[in-house]
C-alpha cells in the first residue's frame, strides 16, 4: 500500500437525500437506477443472459430456415402466416419460450446472488428492501420483455414478409402489437412468480417443474382450475384463437378486461410477498 | 432524552442476545454496550466473532434478545446502513466488476448521483492505496487487495460505525501498518470501529478495549490493559530442539524467571516455561554459545491463540 492519506475528517459527504426536493421518491428513483445499472452490467458480463438469448433466438432461426426452404408454389400458397404464427406463438412462446426465459432470468435475480455469495452487497446498502425487489424485478422485466418481444416481433415479421398476407397493414400491426403485449404480460406474471420462488426455495427446479406441468395441462383442466394459472389469461388475449388440443375442456374465455388486471394483480401480490420475504432474509451462505 | 436513551443513540447495544443455527450455538446471552473507539473482538475460529458482527449489521437476526446500533435496529436498513459500514468475511463480490465499479456501484445504490459517487469512490480507494489497481477486475485481485477494496467499500460512505471482520488478514506488513494507522485516525474522529481477529497481539496493538469470546460466550471484556496484565502472568512455553537437552534444562532451570524445564521423550529437545521471555531468550543465547550447544530449532510451543484463551478462560482471567 503506498499511502493511507488523511481520513474523511471534515469532508462528510451530504447524504443522498440532502437538497432533494423530491424526497423519498427522488432517492428511490436514484437507487433503482443504481441497481438497474449494476444488474445489467452483471447480466451482460456474467453470461447470465445467454440461456435467454438462446431461447429467443431459436424460433427466429427456425422460421428463417422455414422461409428459405424450397417449397412448391402450391405449398407456399397453403401457408397462411397468420395461422402459422398463432400456432407457433401458442406452442413455443407461451408454453416454452416465455416460461423458460423468465425462469432462467428471474430465478437468478436473488438466487443467483445467494449462489455467488454476493447478496450481502445489496443488503448492506441503505435501501428499502421493497425498492430492491422492485428494481431487480424491473431489470428482469426489461431484459426478458425486450428480448422475448423482439423475438416475437422478428418471428412474426419473418413469416409475414416471406409468405405475404392478404390482410391490411393496420391489422398486421395491431396483431403484432398484441402478440408483443402478451409476451410482456407473460414476462410480468411468470417473472414475479419465479422471482418470489427464488427467495423462498433453495432448489427452484421442482416448483418450476410443477408449474410447467400445471400450465401445460391447463387446457385439460376444469373451468375453475383453468383460472388458477397464468397461461389461461394469456391465451384468452390471443388475437387469433388456435385450438391445439383435441381433448381440451371447452370453457368460455376470460375477457381481456379481467385478464389484464388479473395478471397485474397476481404480479403485484408476488412482488409484495417478495419484498416481505427479503425483509426477513438473513445471510448465512454456508447453509446454501 | 433520558440517560439510557442517550447512551443507546451513541452506542452499540447487545441486550441478552442469543443466536442459534438450528441446534448449534452461535452466541449466547451476550450483554454488551460498545462505546466509540476501537473495540477488538477476539476469539478462536468458531468462537462467535462473525456471528456478533453479522447480528450488528442485520445480516443475521437474534434468536433471542435485541441489538441496536446508535439507537437503530436492523429493521430500519434505510437509516442503519447510512451510519454503518461493514467489511465482512465474505470474500465474494458481484461478478464482472472492477475495484472502482464495486465501490462506485455501492454508492449509486445508496442513492448518490454520479458525480458524488465517483468522488467518494475515488477518495475511499485512495485511502486504501488501491488507486492504481482500481480499474482492474476484482476477480483478479490478490487476497490482500480484495481485503483492501472491501475496506474501501465499507468506509466509502463515511459511516459513523465501521465493523471490520478480520480486516488485517492477507495484508503485507506495510499495508497492515498503514491500515492500523487509518483505524487510529478514524478513532480520533470519534467513530466506532469494531475489529475482529483471532490474533490477540494484533488487536492488542490497536484496540481501546477488547471482548474475548469463546464457544459463543463473552468470557472477558474491558480495557486492553487488564487483558494485557493477565497475559503477562501467563508463562510462555518454548520448545528447544538441540543436541544437549539435559544440559540446557539443568542450566536454564537455575534462573528465577524459568518455571519449568522438561526434557522431551526422544531426548532431542527440552520444553521450557518462562514468565519473562525477553530475559530468557537473552540468556539462552549466552548459554548456547558458552556450552557449544548445537540448536536445531527454537519454537514457541503455546503461541497459538487457543492456548492463550485456555489460560485466560480456564485460569479465570477477567479483564473487566
Amino acid at each position: 500500500m503506498s499511502t493511507v492519506s488523511a481520513t474523511q475528517t471534515g469532508s462528510v459527504p451530504a447524504s443522498p437525500e440532502a437538497g432533494d426536493h423530491q424526497g423519498h421518491w427522488g432517492l428511490w428513483r436514484r437507487q433503482i437506477e443504481g441497481i438497474i445499472r449494476l444488474e445489467l452490467r452483471k447480466t451482460l458480463r456474467g453470461g447470465r443472459s445467454i440461456p435467454l438469448l438462446l431461447l429467443a433466438g431459436l424460433p427466429v432461426a427456425l422460421l428463417i430456415l422455414f422461409s428459405l426452404a424450397p417449397l412448391s408454389a402450391e405449398d407456399t400458397a397453403a401457408v397462411v402466416p397468420m395461422k402459422v404464427f398463432a400456432f407457433v406463438f401458442r406452442l413455443y412462446f407461451l408454453k416454452v419460450g416465455i416460461f423458460l426465459g423468465c425462469l432462467v432470468t428471474f430465478i437468478q435475480l436473488f438466487r443467483g446472488d445467494v449462489l455467488d455469495r454476493s447478496l450481502h452487497y445489496y443488503l448492506l446498502c441503505p435501501v428499502r428492501r421493497e425498492v430492491l425487489v422492485a428494481a431487480k424485478y424491473l431489470v428482469g422485466l426489461v431484459t426478458t420483455g425486450a428480448v422475448l418481444a423482439a423475438s416475437t416481433a422478428a418471428s412474426f415479421l419473418i413469416l409475414h414478409l416471406s409468405f405475404g398476407d392478404p390482410m391490411g397493414t393496420g391489422v398486421l400491426i395491431s396483431q403484432l402489437l398484441r402478440y408483443c403485449g402478451i409476451t410482456v404480460l407473460g414476462c410480468m406474471g411468470y417473472g414475479a412468480v419465479f422471482m418470489l420462488s427464488g427467495l423462498f426455495v433453495r432448489n427452484p427446479v421442482m416448483p418450476a417443474l410443477v408449474l410447467f406441468v400445471w400450465e401445460l395441462i391447463n387446457p385439460f383442466l376444469g373451468p375453475l382450475l383453468k383460472k388458477i394459472s397464468i397461461i389461461h389469461y394469456l391465451i384468452s388475449l390471443l388475437p387469433v384463437p388456435v385450438s391445439s388440443q383435441t381433448l381440451q375442456v371447452l370453457s368460455s374465455g376470460t375477457s381481456p378486461w379481467l385478464s389484464v388486471p388479473g395478471l397485474l394483480l397476481v404480479t403485484g401480490v408476488a412482488i409484495a410477498l417478495a419484498g416481505f420475504r427479503l425483509r426477513k432474509t438473513q445471510i448465512h451462505y454456508s447453509d446454501e | 432524552m433520558s440517560a439510557p436513551q442517550a447512551t443507546a443513540t451513541h452506542s452499540i447495544v447487545f441486550d441478552n442476545v442469543s443466536r442459534f443455527y438450528g441446534e448449534v450455538l452461535g452466541v449466547n446471552r451476550v450483554h454488551l454496550v460498545l462505546e466509540p473507539g476501537i473495540t477488538g473482538l477476539v476469539g478462536p475460529n468458531g468462537s462467535g466473532k462473525s456471528t456478533l458482527m453479522n447480528l450488528m449489521t442485520g445480516l443475521l437476526r437474534p434468536t433471542r434478545g435485541n441489538v441496536s446500533v446508535l439507537g437503530l435496529t436492523p429493521d430500519q436498513p434505510q437509516e442503519l446502513f447510512r451510519r454503518i459500514g461493514y467489511c465482512s468475511q465474505f470474500d465474494s463480490f458481484p461478478r464482472g466488476l472492477s475495484g472502482f465499479e464495486l465501490v462506485y456501484s455501492f454508492l449509486r445504490v445508496h442513492g448518490h448521483v454520479h458525480s458524488s459517487a465517483r468522488a467518494m469512490a475515488d477518495f475511499a480507494i485512495d485511502q486504501v492505496g488501491l488507486t492504481d489497481a482500481a480499474g482492474r477486475p476484482v476477480a483478479g485481485y490478490s487476497k490482500g487487495m480484495r481485503q483492501r477494496i472491501k475496506l474501501a467499500q465499507a468506509m466509502s460512505h463515511n459511516p459513523e460505525v465501521l465493523v471490520l471482520d478480520e480486516p488485517l488478514n492477507g495484508l503485507d506488513p506495510m499495508a497492515r501498518a498503514d491500515v492500523i494507522g487509518l483505524f487510529k485516525k478514524l478513532r480520533e474522529e470519534g467513530r466506532h470501529i469494531i475489529v475482529s481477529s483471532h490474533i490477540l497481539h494484533e488487536v492488542d496493538v490497536i484496540s481501546d478495549r477488547v471482548v474475548l469470546l469463546n464457544s459463543g460466550y463473552v468470557v472477558a471484556e474491558g480495557e486492553i490493559q487488564g487483558v494485557r496484565d493477565e497475559m503477562e502472568e501467563h508463562p510462555m512455553q518454548v520448545l528447544l530442539r538441540c543436541d544437549q537437552p539435559s544440559l540446557v534444562a539443568s542450566e536454564i532451570f537455575r534462573e528465577d524467571y524459568v518455571v519449568g524445564a522438561q526434557v522431551q521423550v526422544d531426548r532431542e529437545g527440552v520444553l521450557i516455561s518462562t514468565r519473562e521471555p525477553g530475559r530468557f531468550f537473552l540468556n539462552l543465547n549466552r548459554l548456547v554459545v558458552e556450552h557449544g550447544v548445537a540448536v536445531e530449532s527454537v519454537t514457541p510451543a503455546d503461541d497459538d491463540v487457543r492456548a492463550l484463551y485456555e489460560y485466560l478462560i480456564e485460569g479465570g482471567g477477567q479483564a473487566s
